[in-house]
């Protein structure tokens, strides 16, 4: 199968030659995407993000995210736990002008060379339209045996010059930042960013958190957490943001534990605030049954926190996504095990997260990394990744769904690839997360995957940057002759409805 | 461009050092530079260190960001001190500082042809330098640290903070060959690692019991990094019942832990890093573990998970 054209939409950022003296060159500019591609079947893209440079690279590029910038949709950064390719004391992101085609490195998040030049976990958004990039890091090295929280910020994500610390405070897990700019109100202009985590400084156990801002620099921590845990709360917990102020954000709220077996159980709660955080209490406009503020979507969900699915490591996973078009239109996603297998859940509320469907929009058995969004014309896209098969056999195929209402949906194969191979190197092999999110009618996400060349593993199309050999399904090094052993890598994808 | 430099010297942060010729100023190879940065087209000419992707650059042309100050002209050729940037198509790296090439000699004389070998070389003896303690000896048993017991991982309110990211710490006893630096008189160390192949902890060697070589160590991280003398009534209670009078250490780094089998090539460096350290050497002649006796069915890997594991 050929690779793919981009999809529609997809122009490439040109750059002008030099035509007045001390002005800029380009030697190698390129005025469109490296090799040509056939038309698609559907408005499809989907590109490994390793350049060319690299084509040496072997690390196990788990755990993506992505940002696309609003104001100018050919701007888009990616992380990954990609380790600096320099070796040096910054992490790189991922960074693409040309709408996702062609992408770089750019080293510029706060690490330490000594300690692999990465990050412990990594996620990135763009505000709607101050083209600002925020990041949610947990910082190496490691200081006191406690994981570091970062919240950075760029202004331009291209430049050399090291992201801005806004944040730094330690003991806190798994930050997961999303951005918008407010349109109205005393904060019209102003950029407001959640960045939800699950901080080990919150009093009694209550550790679900977010770190808010009203204007893009500096931040308070709000407290989630309205009932007892059993110890604390997990680590996912991501926020929802609406144009119109609204804020959701749904976590993973740890109940009970048993320890001789080391099984759990969790509510998937969410949480409103309908005026960008600040509200009365901040997020406590939402309460359940029990007067507490966050709706318990699910209760008594099981799971264990050292299981695995495949090479995967599995313990609980959430997202949620708000209806742009109709902010109490809202989706949650979670994953529990059901009877002995990790299985993912949907669900959809049409009145701000009061009410919830009854039954799961969508039941998928043996997956992980649920990721929702919801585009301009109220279609609802759901990523995850699936493990199939049994033994040396296994594959994670990798969907992309989406739906008008709930019931009737499309899918697509995005990647069906080895799941045993390569061996891992650590945990988490894909990733705790994937990362799906829209722009008008597109969606763009990210996902990791074996990385062979090999079209069979990618029925819809892909474009390799890296040298590779389709028909040999082989890696190369950058002379475009010495074989390459087969890693994890972060593909980008877009899809055009 | 003011005076020599020392080729061997990456105090300045440099990971990159490369003579390069200037082809083209304000101008780069690589799309996605801004316009606005100060770019000049570089043909590396010759790499003196350099991590393995920015090694084979060697005979190409990359994009440069020049340095602050007297900017070069086309043809000349000049030392950069660098760091990579933009890694795309082609490379850009960010020049740190430039100068005039040392003599060519002076430089070639005191590196190996290897550029990666070299930097690998230098990062080592940063390690040393830092190293509180170098030693050579076995692992003779592992221990898991009292805070990490079954008891006090499995009460239903744990007060440790539960996370992916959760090292899962275990204990090597050392038993003390040599000591290449720090107290000559040391006979055992205790040595704390990550059990955890999280993304965090995954790079750090782990130990089991038989290991042979040479660590680097360092203090140790969490309630023990005031003070491991302090720590080594309570935490130490596993490992105290064997080794009473152990401190504890950690060795966190790849390059922290030499294995016996691989001791040939960095041996030198590390005799080297030791002698030039401001902490006397040993009580007795420096020397490294050769090549041990192959044992049937053993190898000594530095990475990998403990399988001595305790009750």
């Amino acid at each position: 199968m050929a690779k793919q054209k981009p999809a529609a939409g997809n122009a490439v950022a040109k750059k002008t030659s030099a035509g007045k003296k001390g002005a800029r060159s380009t030697s190698a500019r390129r005025l469109s995407p490296a090799k040509p591609k056939k038309a698609a079947a559907q408005n499809v893209l989907i590109v490994n993000m390793i350049p060319k440079s690299l084509s040496a690279e072997t690390n196990q590029d788990s755990e993506p995210t992505l940002a696309v910038n609003p104001a100018n949709p050919l701007q888009i950064a990616g992380s990954a736990f990609t380790p600096d390719p320099g070796g040096g004391n910054l992490a790189p992101i991922y960074v693409s002008t040309d709408g996702g085609n062609t992408w770089v490195l750019n080293s510029i998040v706060p690490s330490d060379s000594a300690s692999g030049s990465a990050t412990a976990d990594i996620t990135v958004a763009f505000s709607d339209s101050s083209n600002v990039l925020y990041a949610g890091i947990i910082r190496l090295p490691i200081v006191n045996n406690s994981t570091r929280l970062n919240i950075l910020s760029t202004k331009n994500f291209l430049s050399s010059t090291k992201m801005k610390v806004l944040v730094d405070r330690k003991g806190v897990d798994q930050p997961y930042v999303g951005a918008a700019t407010a349109k109205s109100g005393a904060a019209k202009g102003k950029d407001q960013v959640f960045v939800g985590s699950n901080d080990f400084g919150g009093p009694n156990g209550k550790t679900a958190t977010i770190d808010r801002s009203s204007n893009g620099t500096t931040f308070t921590k709000v407290r989630l957490e309205s009932r007892a845990t059993s110890g604390q709360d997990g680590p996912p917990v991501r926020p929802a943001i609406h144009s119109d102020g609204t804020v959701y954000a749904v976590y993973h709220a740890w109940r009970t534990f048993d320890p001789n077996t080391g099984n759990r159980t969790a509510d998937i709660v969410v949480v409103r605030d309908d005026n960008w955080g600040n509200g009365t209490p901040p997020f406590g406009a939402l309460k359940d049954t029990d007067n507490l503020s966050g709706k318990r979507v699910a209760q008594n969900s099981h799971f264990n926190f050292d299981d695995f699915l495949g090479l995967e490591r599995t313990g609980g996973a959430v997202s949620i996504a708000v209806d742009p078009t109709n902010s109490s239109i809202v989706y949650v996603s979670w994953a529990d095990t059901q009877a002995g297998v990790y299985t993912i859940h949907l669900r959809k509320s049409l009145n701000r997260g009061v009410d919830w469907s009854a039954n799961d929009l969508k039941t998928v058995a043996s997956a992980t990394n649920p990721a929702l969004a919801v585009n301009s014309k109220g279609t609802v896209g759901f990523l995850y990744q699936q493990l199939v098969g049994a033994g040396a056999s296994q594959r994670f195929v990798t969907h992309f769904q989406r739906s008008n209402d709930g019931q009737s949906w499309t899918d697509l194969v995005l990647a069906d690839t080895p799941a045993n191979t390569p061996p891992k190197v650590f945990d988490p092999y894909l990733g705790d997360y994937a990362h799906l999110l829209s722009v008008g009618s597109d969606f763009y996400g990210v996902f990791s995957a074996n990385n062979e060349p090999n079209l069979a593993n990618f029925p819809n199309g892909v474009n390799y940057q890296r040298n590779h050999d389709f028909n040999k399904k082989q890696l190369l090094d950058i002379d475009g002759v010495t074989p390459v052993d087969p890693s994890i890598d972060p593909f980008f994808f877009k899809v055009s409805v | 461009m003011p005076g020599k430099t020392n080729a061997n010297d990456v105090t300045d942060g440099a990971k990159f050092l490369f003579k390069g010729t200037v082809q083209k100023l304000n101008a780069s190879n690589l799309a996605q530079v801004p316009r606005n940065e100060p770019t000049a087209i570089v043909h590396v000419d010759e790499i003196l260190h350099a991590p393995p992707v920015l090694a084979k650059t060697l005979g190409k042309e990359i994009t440069v960001k020049l340095a602050k100050g007297a900017r070069p002209k086309v043809g000349e050729q000049v030392l950069f001190h660098a760091n990579g940037w933009l890694f795309g198509d082609n490379v850009a790296v960010e020049s740190l500082k430039q100068e005039k090439p040392a003599q060519t000699k002076t430089m070639l004389a005191e590196r190996t042809p290897d550029a990666t070998r070299n930097l690998a070389n230098q990062e080592l003896q940063n390690r040393v330098a830092a190293a509180d303690l170098v030693v050579e000896g076995e692992v003779s048993s592992i221990h898991l640290p009292q805070a990490e017991s079954f008891a006090a991982t499995r009460t239903a309110q744990a007060a440790k903070p539960v996370s992916e990211h959760d090292p899962k710490w275990r204990e090597a006893v050392i038993n003390v060959g040599v000591v290449h630096k720090g107290n000559p008189e040391t006979k055992q160390v205790v040595v704390r690692f990550p059990s955890s192949m999280d993304v965090q902890w995954h790079r750090a060697p782990k130990f089991r019991a038989g290991d042979r070589g040479v660590w680097l160590l360092h203090p140790p991280q969490g309630p023990a990094a005031a003070g491991a003398k302090r720590e080594r009534a309570g935490a130490l209670a596993m490992a105290a019942t064997a080794v009473p009078e152990a401190t504890v250490y950690t060795a966190l780094n790849p390059m922290d832990f030499q294995p016996a089998n691989k001791l040939d090539a960095v041996a030198p460096v590390i005799r080297t890093a030791v002698a030039e350290s401001s902490i006397p050497a040993t009580r007795e002649p420096v020397r490294l573990i050769a090549a041990a006796p192959r044992r049937k069915g053993r190898s000594s890997s530095r990475t990998r998970k403990t399988t001595q594991e305790p009750e």
